[in-house]
């Protein structure tokens, strides 16, 4: 993503939110948005997550 | 530091009801301490001596007539800046809310006040507690009593600063991912996050619903487990509080012969730790299987393998999105740079972390089958200066989180020092509602061991 399209991104995400940021805040806004996070590769796989939001339907 | 400066609450408790010191001298002993020691420290964003003053007075005047209020009474006490108190100046750490003047005690102030505490003021704080390094943009860094050029860790650094400074003898902390325990261990004292629920948060600034805890920080473990005793309780008002008839933290204090005791070691938890941490932290361990606890490795596979979750966030953004929207300039821009970016998180992202939580959850559950206290370290690096603090600080809370999310107990003890003479602290966690337990282990390493009783030399 090129730093112009995480400029916009940022600016879209932020309006729906109601939030008008200064150009300053924009650019360090832009500076987390990107590709999906990577965080928790290996759970957000794991099959027990599955099964556990079966299970989680189940107790309610 | 002077004698009644290093009392405990215990103790000074003891003396009071034995007529030998009165809360009138506690109280002057502190201000006396604050008035020489705030310059350095700036421990406190209000000070309230004349409110002081007259709550110690007629704390005195009732145990002469024979009242007696409960383990606070006549004791000094902080307050974080985050609880709105009635009457005083409330600014949350902010500029937001630095005019605001509450008609209303957060219900923790109401259980300090109806317990006799005297309270000399509202403690200083990172931004709204957004933060871990209490440098704050509007009110002044907090220094640490053990070197002034290095941070008391965050949020509840005044907390910190205050009690290992002996400006007070104990005070209230809020915790969202550490901010108890951070400061604790930074500034080698206790601090005590309670389980989920425990304690009220109503009137309490939030940080992030579901992560808030609100607990003590003290110079020792019992006066920790006395302190959350006068402020746990059931409050309607806050929607997650909960029953718990008969708590008592301080139930197993004293039965400091481990043996019976299971604690399991998160191994994981011990990599990335600066020189010195780790080494202090496995001797703690060292001593509680020497008063007889069984110790072995415990593996917990999402934290293992680097679990991060994306919560606190995206709570704390819907808090202050109002205020994003209509005074962004009244954040600093730290922390209206992290609010922006917590504003932009995805909600799938949010709720699968959610899901998360709940598997984590039962994942320690499990493992809490077979041990009844999980250690680590508290933090895994020992107080920096306040003039290099960089955005990685929230390293500080990698090791804290996670029981932010399981809404176990905690506890942080002061378990050696690593470099630059630094405190760091041993962490102890327990099942839901087993502060006792913890309480129990935390105080048999301290009667083993002197870390506790090492003064600031910073001051």
């Amino acid at each position: 993503m090129t730093e112009i399209d995480a400029k916009e991104t940022a600016r879209i995400l932020l309006g729906r939110a109601g939030i008008t940021p200064s150009e300053e805040d924009l650019a360090r806004a832009a500076a987390f948005v990107g590709p999906p996070s990577p965080r928790n590769p290996k759970l957000a796989t794991e099959p027990q997550l599955m099964q556990s939001a079966g299970e989680w339907e189940e107790r309610r | 530091m002077t004698e009644i400066a290093t009392m405990s609450i215990a103790e000074a408790g003891r003396r009071l009801r034995a007529r030998e010191v009165s809360s009138v001298e506690l109280t002057e002993a502190c201000i006396a301490r604050v008035e020489t020691l705030e310059p350095k420290l700036n421990a406190f964003i209000t000070r309230t001596n004349e409110q002081a003053r007259s709550a110690a007075k007629a704390a005195d005047a009732d145990l002469a007539r024979g009242i007696d209020r409960g383990p606070l009474h006549g004791i000094p006490v902080g307050i974080k800046d985050l609880c709105a108190t009635k009457g005083i100046r409330t600014t949350a750490g902010s500029n937001v809310l630095a005019d605001w003047v509450p008609d209303f005690d957060a219900t923790v102030v109401t259980k300090l006040r109806e317990g006799g505490a005297v309270s000399l003021g509202k403690l200083n704080l990172h931004e709204f507690a957004y933060g871990v390094t209490s440098a704050n943009h509007w009110y002044g860094p907090v220094r640490n009593p053990w070197d002034t050029a290095r941070h008391p860790g965050g949020s509840s650094g005044g907390t910190g600063a205050a009690v290992a400074s002996g400006e007070i003898f104990g005070g209230i902390g809020s915790d969202t991912g550490g901010s108890i325990r951070i400061p604790a261990a930074l500034c080698a004292v206790v601090g005590l996050m309670p389980t989920y629920g425990l304690v009220s948060r109503a009137g309490v600034t939030p940080l992030s619903w579901s992560l808030d805890h609100i607990g003590p920080l003290a110079r020792t473990v019992e006066d920790a487990a006395l302190f959350l005793n006068a402020i746990a309780g059931y409050d309607a008002a806050d929607p997650g509080s909960v029953r718990r008839d008969g708590f008592d933290a301080t139930e197993q204090i004293g039965r400091d012969d481990l043996r019976g005791v299971r604690v399991g070691v998160v191994r994981s938890q011990f990599e990335r730790l600066e020189e010195g941490v780790g080494e202090a932290v496995n001797a703690a361990i060292a001593v509680l299987e020497g008063l007889g606890a069984s110790v072995r490795d415990v593996a917990i596979p999402m934290l293992d393998a680097g679990l991060r979750l994306s919560i606190l966030g995206p709570e704390a953004a819907a808090y202050h999105a109002e205020w994003l929207r209509t005074v962004p300039e009244k954040y600093s821009d730290e922390v209206r740079a992290i609010l922006l970016s917590a504003a932009m998180e995805m909600a799938i992202d949010y709720i699968n972390d959610q899901r998360l939580r709940r598997e984590f959850t039962d994942q320690v559950r499990e493992v809490m089958r077979d041990v009844d206290v999980l250690a680590m370290p508290t933090c895994p690096a020992v107080a920096g200066r306040i003039d290099e603090i960089v955005a990685g600080a929230y390293r500080y809370a990698a090791l804290t989180s996670p029981w932010n999310h399981t809404g176990q107990p905690v506890i942080s003890v002061p378990c050696g020092f690593g470099q630059g003479g630094m405190p760091v602290g041993l962490s102890l966690a327990g099942r839901p509602f087993e502060e006792a337990v913890i309480c129990r282990v935390g105080h048999a390493y301290e009667q083993a061991t002197d870390w506790h009783t090492r003064q600031p030399k910073g001051i």
